[in-house]
């Protein structure tokens, strides 16, 4: 829970998929799928089957975006970030403030969920 | 007819300050307002010299305390065309007034409390409290889709089990001013008491309760430049003569014995206790600001702002505008949704950037939003020291923040 709800105030509940879910599943299944999508754009443009693969590819990329973006993290310091490099630069701002989630969760599996995979190993 | 502008903010402390190196850009009207220096002295008058109880001590500290509070009970009846200052009970909000009256009243298994679909909770949970208590029900008359007053409704909701109606003047939530003149012939017509909450409309409405002929109204100073934490309720006198007081205590009685009491007459046996004296002061003050400026004038201005916003931000996509389309209709209200974005991160980002202050969520109406389907949203309030420029700083950054986020 973040903030101070109240009677009705900020929304910013932990609310949206859930993070164990996105970490283990959609991050991964969107960082392979934005992998093979530049190969699968190419391939599309000549073969109808590999065309039909590549808009199955490219709604599970938006599908799990969306997923990841919906998920209420950090909405304080999302919003304040944003709202802090809106002065400078609105467009700016809106990227980050949409791809704050994504950036997030990719550092979490480069700098804690591959060293931990890896010292398993 | 028109405010200057520059003048009146000049006399608001807060609007003086700088954040960040900007100004507040305050759209948080609907909740509290600013408040003038006057007030502000006013308050600190009391406490300088002479910062006592009034009526029970007969000292000059005491005399003078009095003197000012019966002043700011003057006052308050002439702005609002009560007969009698005796009409006028001060309460720490409206909250406290409507809780007075539905706590006040006597109700019977079967009976029926009358409001809407789109309450603030305040004028909703007080009647929830008491039919429950009572074994009386609870109706709400359903609003249309623009969130406006179904008068046909109304009628039909009107049994001769309804024993009170009560009602905002004024909309919360979408600003929309409701018929209550007619709500009030109509529900007199069936014998049933009428309340009207007043919160959002003594601001800038003219309201006079002898013409309108409610029998109860409340407002808070608070969203009328006044204190924080001071209100009003006001009752006709033969009405506020049967009301039972929730609170009794020291100055409600006339005497007491180990197992009597006598209760004094009205207002003052629904006052207990020691009253924010230096709230009532600064009650004289904001009144007297508020008269001075004009209450047309007001009321021209905000509309004026609101139509301003509504043009700039009503043909922006995945924007949604809560209740009437006219900003005519909505006097200082602005309450919008944009599809997708978390209202409470909106105005973060608002605050952020600009130090744009506005107010998110449900609004204190959690059954009227879930009634009618709605999202937490964004409402966007003005008042008589907000700018032109200020109403554009916002259309231009809602524009942006719909574009690139």
């Amino acid at each position: 829970m973040i903030g101070d709800t109240g009677c009705c105030g900020f929304s910013g509940i932990q609310k949206g998929p859930n993070l164990f879910g996105l970490l283990t599943l959609s991050v991964p299944m969107l960082v392979v799928c934005l992998a093979v999508y530049p190969l699968m754009f190419v391939l599309g443009a000549f073969n109808p089957a590999a065309a039909r693969r590549r808009d199955q590819v490219r709604i599970i990329i938006r599908a799990n975006f969306n997923l990841i973006h919906q998920k209420t993290f950090f909405p304080l310091f999302r919003c304040k970030m944003a709202g802090t490099v809106f002065r400078f630069s609105p467009r700016l701002s809106g990227l980050l403030y949409r791809s704050f989630n994504l950036a997030a969760f990719l550092l979490i599996w480069l700098c804690v969920l591959l060293p931990v995979l890896a010292w398993i190993k | 007819m028109s405010l200057d502008i520059n003048a009146i903010r000049n006399d608001f402390p807060a609007l003086q300050r700088l954040i960040k190196g900007k100004p507040p850009v305050y759209f948080d009207n609907a909740c509290m307002t600013l408040r003038p220096q006057t007030v502000i002295d006013a308050m600190t008058h009391y406490y300088r010299e002479h910062p006592s109880c009034h009526r029970r001590s007969i000292h000059k500290f005491g005399k003078e305390t009095t003197a000012a509070y019966d002043k700011a009970k003057k006052t308050v009846r002439a702005y609002i065309n009560a007969k009698d200052a005796d009409e006028i009970v001060f309460t720490k909000n409206a909250t406290a007034g409507i809780n007075i009256v539905a706590h006040g009243l006597n109700f019977q298994p079967g009976d029926v409390l009358l409001t809407t679909t789109l309450e603030h909770n305040s004028n909703f949970l007080p009647w929830q409290f008491v039919a429950k208590k009572a074994g009386a029900n609870l109706a709400a008359v359903p609003l249309t889709p623009e969130l406006t007053f179904d008068l046909d409704a109304y009628r039909k909701a009107l049994t001769d089990e309804v024993k009170v109606v009560a009602v905002p003047h004024k909309s919360h939530i979408t600003g929309y001013t409701y018929p209550v003149k007619e709500i009030i012939q109509l529900a007199h017509a069936r014998g049933a008491v009428v309340l009207i909450d007043a919160a959002q409309s003594a601001a800038q409405d003219d309201i006079d309760v002898q013409e309108l002929d409610a029998d109860f109204l409340v407002f808070s100073f608070h969203k009328m430049l006044g204190p924080s934490g001071t209100g009003c309720l006001y009752g006709k006198k033969s009405y506020l003569d049967n009301l039972t007081p929730v609170f009794i205590g020291g100055e409600t009685v006339d005497d007491v014995s180990h197992n009597a009491y006598a209760l004094t007459k009205v207002p003052e046996r629904f006052e207990a206790g020691l009253q924010d004296y230096a709230g009532a002061m600064g009650v004289t003050a904001a009144v007297e600001y508020l008269q001075r400026v004009g209450r047309p004038a007001v009321r021209a201005h905000i509309g004026k702002l609101n139509a301003l916003v509504t043009q700039g931000i009503s043909e922006l996509p995945k924007v949604r505008i809560l209740g009437p389309a006219a900003a005519a209709q909505r006097g200082g209200i602005v309450n919008f949704q944009i599809d997708g974005m978390d209202a409470g991160e909106l105005s973060i980002i608002l605050d952020e950037t600009d130090n744009i202050m506005t107010r998110s969520g449900v609004h204190c109406c959690h059954a009227g939003y879930k009634r009618h389907n709605l999202s937490p949203s964004l409402r966007v309030s003005f008042y008589m020291y907000n700018t032109e420029q200020e109403a554009e700083l916002f259309v231009d950054r809602l524009k942006k923040i719909v574009r690139f986020f």
